[in-house]
């Protein structure tokens, strides 16, 4: 199928929750990256900080999600 | 760096790209993931050192897309969603970071080629998704993806993966990745490398003829996007694609 959900992610994914751990340590890692470059004046660091929200807002959505389910399936 | 110094760092990253695939599908998810990450934080990186010099440190930008899609997919628990609305509930935070790329580079959805330019040609392409269609269902045979679904339901589901899988994909890889490759590289060289990019990113698929039909499909979607100088017929054509391979092909095949 011409998309990038392939089947190998779709069955890694009902495997464990190592995968949303590793992305949720990637998202701190982007916002404390983020954090510490913005309050820099250089123009590489600066243009870097305003890259990294790229990667920040779409694990932002996924950190929500999984943090809905696991409420879910706590209630 | 001269040009060919730079034409090596992108067939670097496009093996690059292609090791973290092959691990993630054959190995390991979780190297896998570290491997995708470490790729698109040096790419990030390397774009932020290269801030001034265009267009290949724009290249780098929007290569950082193909790491993070598959990072995304990784991280979004799909498996908490019914299997036909996957595709849709990882379109979304690629469609963000697609948008967040482009308002980083200043590019508007005109230039990244929605647009209307040519419209008899933009039908004629996207009709090409029916015959596609059938013939990735010939060589994947995948289930039907949603049985018991009414035709209403089948008809919104088929309009989300229009959109969910053809436009935001091609948005990403025609719209903005080759959009930079060419610029940088110029036109043969942007569509080899971008369709190669396209074809590496379903590895996951498991099927060697598979990444071979999405490399030929690439580099046609990637000709017809600069003759066109639009995604809107590639992007239907791709959405077109899936929706026979996953709905209709299946349906027919149970008659």
């Amino acid at each position: 199928m011409i998309s990038t959900v392939t089947t190998v992610t779709v069955a890694t994914l009902s495997a464990g929750a190592m995968l949303g751990a590793l992305s949720t340590v990637l998202l701190i890692f982007l916002l404390a990256s983020k954090e510490m470059v913005i309050a820099d004046t250089r123009q590489p660091l600066k243009a870097f900080g305003r890259t990294l929200t790229i990667g920040i807002l779409p694990l932002l959505i996924s950190f929500t999600l999984i943090v809905s389910f696991k409420v879910l399936e706590v209630l | 760096m001269n040009k060919m110094g730079e034409i090596r760092v992108f067939i670097a990253y496009i093996i690059l790209i292609v090791f973290a695939e092959t691990v993630t599908s054959y190995m390991d998810a979780g190297y896998g993931l570290l491997i995708h990450s470490v790729t698109m934080l040096s790419l990030l990186t390397l774009y932020s050192l290269k801030y001034r010099e265009n267009p290949s440190s724009k290249l780098y930008l929007s290569l950082s897309l193909a790491p993070l899609i598959r990072i995304i997919s990784l991280s979004v628990p799909l498996t908490d969603f019914p299997r036909h609305t996957w595709y849709v509930v990882a379109g979304i935070p690629v469609l963000v970071a697609t948008l967040a790329t482009m308002r980083v580079q200043g590019v508007g959805f005109k230039d990244a080629g929605i647009n209307f330019k040519k419209p008899l040609a933009q039908a004629g392409i996207a009709l090409t998704g029916i015959p596609f269609g059938f013939m990735e269902y010939s060589i994947l045979r995948p289930e039907p993806l949603a049985p018991g679904l009414s035709f209403w339901g089948l008809t919104l589901l088929a309009l989300a993966l229009i959109l969910s899988t053809g436009l935001v994909e091609e948005l990403v890889f025609r719209g903005i990745i080759q959009r930079n490759a060419v610029e940088a590289f110029g036109e043969r060289r942007g569509l080899i490398g971008v369709a190669a990019v396209f074809a590496a990113l379903h590895i996951g698929w498991l099927s060697m003829p598979d990444i071979v039909f999405v490399f030929s499909i690439g580099l046609f979607f990637g000709f017809m996007t600069l003759k066109t100088g639009s995604i809107i017929g590639v992007s239907l054509s791709h959405g077109i694609t899936n929706v026979v391979l996953l709905l209709a092909a299946p349906a027919i095949n149970l008659i």
